[in-house]
């Protein structure tokens, strides 16, 4: 249950036995099956959330009705609203299982005794936030400046997984392109191999 | 539009369980009636499928996988069962409000499942009032609309 977290904390910093130990007391283990959400829009997200098993998305629906997907997360990953989170206002965002998963939950509460019991957290914590920056501004420069086909090719190469576990209309979404424009490249690239 | 909490239902007989059920039959929580044994529920599972045709329940026949799932568990089985079931959950459990029926304090739950949020809702005979009482303010606060529909079950 806890073995990839502790693999992921491995990889940035090095904590002791007993220090995993005290961790592991502070999340909720949580089984989510397909289509189950983690957060509905209009709720205070009260978790930060680590995939152990599964995937999931995250999302919103504009006026229109049309849904907007931000983030994927596999395993190994963390999944929130980090603005609802910290400031404990309602989300904008839905979080939707697209697989059963394994997760493990930890609030604001349990992640600040953590942080205060154990430092070097600190230093795991700023690393996620990073990548996280990183990845957002990556992100939004593809949406500015990418042509659709450079979009998909990025995220095949990123998440090579992608496809065979996300259905293509998310993926079109995720893009935000349409349904016919990726059906489209995929033809283009497809006839060009 | 809150997310539906998932509570467990661990209790020693049928009769305990259509209870709680009876309780926390809105359609704001799925719930899951944990079997001991298996086939423990299926004649009870048949009439509450008749009572709240619109409630969303499900019988698991594994403690584990249902407690794993479950954002809230409720405990109504005797003080013998509670160490057996406690082994069986605790892991799956970690910072969950579990919610325990007693007659009386119960300090022995709360250390056999010292990372869970245990909540003990006493009721005597010789009050028809049901009290709560937890080391855990906030727990208290998660679960207080599912506490106000258990504490009418106790009466």
């Amino acid at each position: 249950m806890y073995e990839l977290l502790n693999k992921k904390i491995s990889e940035l910093i090095s904590i002791s036995a007993d220090e995993f130990n005290f961790c592991k007391t502070l999340f909720v283990p949580k089984k989510l099956r397909k289509r189950q959400y983690l957060l509905q829009e209009g709720d205070v997200c009260k978790y930060n959330t680590f995939v152990s098993k599964g995937l999931l998305r995250s999302y919103t629906i504009d006026n229109k009705g049309t849904e907007h997907i931000l983030q994927f997360a596999f395993e190994g990953w963390w999944i929130g609203d980090i603005y609802s989170f910290i400031t404990e206002n309602p989300s904008n965002f839905n979080i939707e299982a697209l697989e059963d998963c394994e997760l493990l939950l930890i609030t604001k509460p349990s992640m600040d005794i953590l942080l205060e019991k154990v430092p070097k957290f600190e230093r795991y914590f700023r690393i996620l936030i990073q990548n996280n920056l990183i990845a957002t501004q990556k992100r939004l420069m593809g949406t500015l400046s990418e042509t659709a086909e450079e979009k998909y090719t990025n995220l095949m190469s990123n998440f090579p997984g992608c496809l065979q576990r996300v259905p293509q209309h998310m993926i079109a979404s995720y893009l935000g392109i349409t349904r016919e424009t990726l059906s489209r490249i995929r033809g283009q690239m497809a006839a060009r191999k | 539009m809150a997310a539906k909490k998932t509570v467990a239902i661990i209790a020693s007989t049928e009769q305990k369980t259509s209870a709680v059920v009876d309780k926390l039959s809105g359609e704001r929580y799925r719930l899951l009636l944990l079997e001991k044994e298996p086939g423990q529920f299926s004649q009870l599972s048949a009439e509450i499928r008749l009572q709240h045709p619109t409630l969303e329940f499900e019988v698991v026949n594994c403690l584990r996988d249902g407690c794993w799932e479950a954002d809230v568990i409720i405990l109504d089985v005797s003080c013998g069962e509670q160490k057996e079931v406690a082994e069986l959950i605790k892991e799956v459990a970690t910072q969950k409000p579990v919610v325990n029926f007693s007659d009386h304090e119960n300090i022995e739950l709360e250390n056999l499942m010292e990372y869970s949020k245990v909540i003990t809702l006493i009721n005597t005979r010789e009050s028809l009032e049901s009290s709560v009482c937890s080391k855990d303010a906030g727990a208290l606060m998660e679960v207080s609309e599912i506490l106000d529909h258990l504490k009418q079950s106790k009466t």
